[in-house]
């Protein structure tokens, strides 16, 4: 050690000199220092997920429309529909498909949530979401009119044409009800982020953003990258609960994207 | 080439001691590495480690000194101290306190001069490895250590000459 320093301490009160003694030679704690490393060495493998994340959501993206778009072209050869009328029959197929997929995934999260454990309030543009739905419903029983007076039969071109809008308007307004009505809680067995659950063991990382720094960023996994990032806001005041409840569930702390 | 990997498990143990001999608590030490570590990654994907003990000890320095700053109360004590069971509880305690006062103390001091201060006595680095991990010359750590003892000195002999009395 230098001599320069041995005599600045031995200048030091008896008590100085010792706790600088015992603050420079105190070991470490070595199984501290395992799971520091073993978090650093992490950092990389789930940048590179969060990376994938982002690559992924526009492969599966491109996946679903190369296979949807061709689908619709290839209804309209066999069906020898005209193309003025494919947009709202496709439209109101894939809608209600994609709808009864996602009501019965609804279905299942809620029956597997688990308890409440943290209540965060409902959807934030919830306003806009009610504007949205008194449209729809508006919509949707005036499409009902419609059809009741001028279809003559449901088995022709354009029972088909008023089955499909009305399809695509009643699923519409039922996502947009379950929205509205929707709450973010944090549950015994995974996020229920409004209208779906993020299970606990889903949870690849998560990290605050946004100016405020109040914003959720979660990243899961997931077989459609496009469901794979999505962002909550959270009140400031259950900011350090939610933390504590993300830290503790997912064994993972805050990631800085 | 250097990989992340090797750079947390090289620098990694060396760099939590620097932590550990600022902080003293586990938890204090491993929330500011993971912080250091995500922001070294960072500066590691752009390039920008030349020499990565250098940069490592800088940045956990400042990050535990901050959080020593935070740190409202001297009074919670890490169960690892004791570990070793070479003393009672009650003579860790006050050994405790009295690591914990001087950490306090050091916290106190403008950044630089706390930076150089733990450099050199809890580190025991020379003048020139302190000047490449802060990045400063020679004479700026000669000075802030200078600086530094002269302030601890002041508060240390106050505050025992008020004990003995």
């Amino acid at each position: 050690m230098n001599q320069n320093h041995n005599e600045w301490e031995r200048e030091m009160p008896l008590e100085v000199q010792s706790a600088i003694n015992r603050v420079r030679d105190n070991p470490a704690p070595s199984e501290s220092v395992e799971r520091v490393i073993k978090v650093a060495a992490g950092i990389e493998m789930t940048a590179a997920e969060w990376h994938r994340g982002g690559f992924s959501k526009w492969f599966w993206g491109g996946v679903l429309l190369s296979l949807v778009i061709p689908a619709i072209v290839a209804a309209t050869y066999i069906l020898e529909f005209d193309s003025p009328i494919l947009g709202p029959i496709g439209a109101g197929i894939i809608t209600t498909l994609v709808f009864v997929e996602f009501f019965w995934n609804w279905v299942r999260s809620k029956r597997n949530a688990g308890a409440i454990l943290l209540e965060c309030g409902s959807f934030p543009s919830r306003g806009f979401f009610l504007l949205f739905g008194a449209f729809y419903l508006a919509l949707t029983i005036g499409s009902i009119i419609f059809a009741v007076k001028n279809v003559t039969s449901i088995m022709s071109m354009e029972g088909a044409i008023a089955i499909a809008w009305i399809g695509l308007c009643v699923a519409i307004l039922v996502y947009q009800s379950m929205t509205i009505w929707g709450r973010l809680q944090f549950r015994a067995n995974g996020i229920w982020c409004y209208v779906g659950l993020v299970p606990w063991k889903q949870v690849v990382s998560w990290n605050w953003t946004g100016s405020t720094g109040t914003t959720l960023f979660v990243q899961r996994k997931s077989r459609f990258g496009i469901l794979a990032s999505g962002a909550v806001p959270i009140p400031l005041e259950l900011k350090a609960k939610v933390d504590e409840l993300m830290t503790t569930h997912t064994g993972k702390g805050p990631l800085d994207s | 080439m250097t990989t992340w990997n090797d750079i947390v498990h090289v620098h990694g143990p060396p760099t939590y001691r620097t932590a550990w001999r600022i902080l003293g608590h586990t938890q204090d030490c491993e929330d500011v590495l993971q912080e250091a570590f995500i922001e070294a990654h960072k500066m590691f994907v752009a390039g920008k480690i030349g020499n990565p003990q250098a940069f490592l000890n800088r940045l956990v320095t400042f990050r535990a000194l901050d959080a020593l700053r935070r740190r409202k109360t001297l009074s919670s004590v890490d169960p690892s101290t004791f570990v070793d069971g070479s003393l009672g509880p009650p003579e860790k305690v006050i050994e405790h306190e009295d690591d914990m006062r001087l950490r306090a103390i050091v916290a106190e001091l403008p950044p630089r001069q706390a930076a150089v201060f733990c450099m050199t006595h809890f580190e025991e680095l020379s003048h020139e490895e302190i000047a490449d991990s802060l990045e400063i010359s020679s004479n700026a750590v000669a000075m802030a250590l200078h600086k530094a003892r002269a302030t601890l000195r002041k508060i240390m002999f106050k505050g025992h000459q008020e004990q003995e009395r």
